[in-house]
């Protein structure tokens, strides 16, 4: 079974340190490989030279002064799990210099921390923003240090199943993972696919590549109390088509959930 | 750490009394249980039974038995005799000191209910007032906002209980980085007491998580996983933060940080305080 690479930014922030720990705790249910970036990105005031030597002396110095911050912070944290020996360090802007890495590296999936907000209006801008519009691969949005190894698959009417059990055999296959299957509507009146409907497709493609949820179950309800139900899983993992979904209601359970969240795109 | 339970005769302080000797069970703490009466004279009182002089005195030993009960059998640290006779102090609060081996007493004060519970956790020292609130409005007498007002005026830290809680979840909201740990001792009792989540809750001044807020919060995250503890964290705005914490549950405990200096005590002037305090659903815990 091949390890998953994933890469992660290391921050000197709170939810740059959470999405490290927990990653780091559930290394061996992931069976990944982390690999730490860093974006220095640089003030915006004129420098003597925008080219030759002292630019380019001026970007390693930011660049060193980046690889110091990142070994800081992975040898205070003691980490245990496996990461990978040499962090990247680039000089730019993050965004752009993020979406090079993750489309030149083959990464399995891109991984960072969010400190939740009861106000959605941060997570929608997470999602309109270009890193998210274009990244190649999933993203695990970790926003707190959940203990339970259980997973959720989240399906609205709006998922595309297909893409989401093809992405989940991606990266858990052949792992021993437990998981239920859940079918999120605010209710089932006029639902089209009806909830049930949705199970069923779910289960019928997991059951092709030979995953059984260990339960099925349809939520109702306002995003606020279905964010809540999902709380205790240690992460849920949803299909959101870039385009349609951003403002659907699962969208805003996804914005309000405290569970670390794979948005398979 | 020293307790100050206040009571009065609503059902409220039956659970606050409850409430308090669980955490004295843990905390080993010393108890003084307070009532408050309306002012009042007798002529050659000290020639009256004080319980017949001072109804109150008996709600107080009522609730001392409630209190023992809670305690359950096995837990040694208070006496159950009941000779002790009551003084009259100097500064006029009526006495009973019932200590065993961690302190006891009972004490009448006159007057307004807020200055008497204010005065008295500061004679005291007490380090928490615990006190019992009607659902939505303050209780304590018809119209009143005693609860709210002690919130924001006493100096240590004060549990507005509620009702009976079926505690599930603190959420402790935090928007500065000075913070006693003593108070985080205090919240690490009361997520062991009801067995309940922990959320702490970063309040973002103009978008932004202040960098010692952010510091604070990862240590205080440290401190709670270290022991155990399973803490969420959480931002939210500023300007949402009363709505926030207004539309916390009956089953939330919310928990303040204020200080005198802390821009959530600012933001939460003594009205503010006093509104949040007596109209929430959830109980909340002021810490200081």
């Amino acid at each position: 079974m091949d390890m998953l690479k994933a890469l992660v930014p290391v921050e000197m922030t709170l939810a740059s340190n959470v999405a490290l720990r927990y990653l780091c705790r559930k290394a061996e249910l992931l069976g990944i490989a982390v690999q730490p970036v860093h974006v220095e990105e640089p003030d915006h005031k004129p420098h003597s030279s925008e080219t030759g030597w002292i630019r380019r002396s001026w970007e390693s110095g930011l660049r060193q002064a980046g690889l110091e911050e990142v070994q800081r912070i992975l040898n205070s944290e003691k980490l245990d799990c496996f990461i990978l020996p040499n962090p990247i360090v680039r000089v730019g802007d993050r965004e752009d210099t993020l979406l090079e890495e993750l489309r030149l590296g083959g990464y399995d999936f891109f991984v960072e921390g969010e400190v939740a907000n009861f106000n959605t209006g941060a997570f929608r801008k997470r999602l309109r923003s270009k890193l998210y519009r274009q990244m190649p691969c999933p993203v695990l949005l970790v926003r707190n240090m959940i203990q339970s190894d259980r997973l959720a698959l989240v399906l609205d009417e709006k998922t595309d199943v297909d893409s989401l059990v093809a992405r989940f055999h991606h990266l858990f296959g052949g792992r021993a993972v437990d998981f239920d299957l859940c079918a999120y509507a605010m209710d089932d009146l006029h639902q089209d696919p009806h909830p049930d409907e949705l199970l069923s497709e779910g289960a019928e493609l997991l059951g092709k590549l030979g995953y059984t949820p260990a339960r099925a179950f349809t939520l109702l309800g306002a995003p606020e109390t279905a964010a809540r139900s999902l709380g205790d899983y240690g992460m849920i993992v949803a299909h959101m088509d870039r385009k349609s979904n951003r403002k659907s209601p699962l969208t805003e359970v996804l914005g309000l959930v405290s569970s670390p969240i794979l948005i398979c795109w | 750490m020293k307790i100050l339970v206040a009571v009065d005769e609503n059902a409220y302080s039956r659970y606050a009394v409850r409430q308090a000797a669980r955490l004295a069970a843990n905390t080993w703490a010393d108890v003084v249980m307070l009532a408050i009466e309306k002012n009042r004279a007798y002529i050659a009182e000290e020639e009256l039974d004080p319980a017949h002089a001072h109804p109150r005195l008996r709600l107080l030993s009522r609730y001392r038995a409630d209190f023992l009960d809670a305690l359950g059998p096995d837990v040694d640290l208070y006496s159950d005799r009941a000779d002790a006779p009551f003084v009259r102090r100097e500064d006029k609060v009526l006495e009973q000191d019932l200590s065993g081996r961690k302190t006891f007493k009972l004490h009448l004060r006159d007057g307004d209910p807020v200055k008497a519970i204010t005065s008295e956790a500061q004679a005291e020292g007490c380090d928490l007032v615990i006190l019992g609130c009607g659902q939505h409005e303050g209780g304590w007498g018809r119209g009143s906002d005693v609860p709210g007002r002690v919130a924001d005026a006493a100096d240590c830290s004060v549990f507005v209980i509620r009702e009976e809680p079926a505690t599930s979840r603190v959420v402790c909201c935090l928007d500065h980085a000075d913070i006693s740990q003593e108070s985080l001792e205090l919240i690490n009792q009361w997520v062991t007491i009801y067995a309940a989540g922990l959320e702490v809750v970063g309040v973002l001044k103009k978008g932004e998580l202040r960098e010692e807020v952010e510091a604070k919060m990862g240590e205080v995250l440290d401190y709670y996983l270290k022991r155990d503890v399973h803490a969420l964290i959480r931002v939210v705005d500023e300007d949402s933060l009363e709505t926030f914490i207004e539309s916390g549950r009956k089953d939330d405990l919310m928990a303040l940080w204020l200080k005198h200096k802390s821009p959530l005590q600012r933001l939460f002037h003594s009205k503010r305080v006093n509104a949040l305090v007596n109209h929430a659903s959830s109980s909340m815990l002021i810490l200081r």
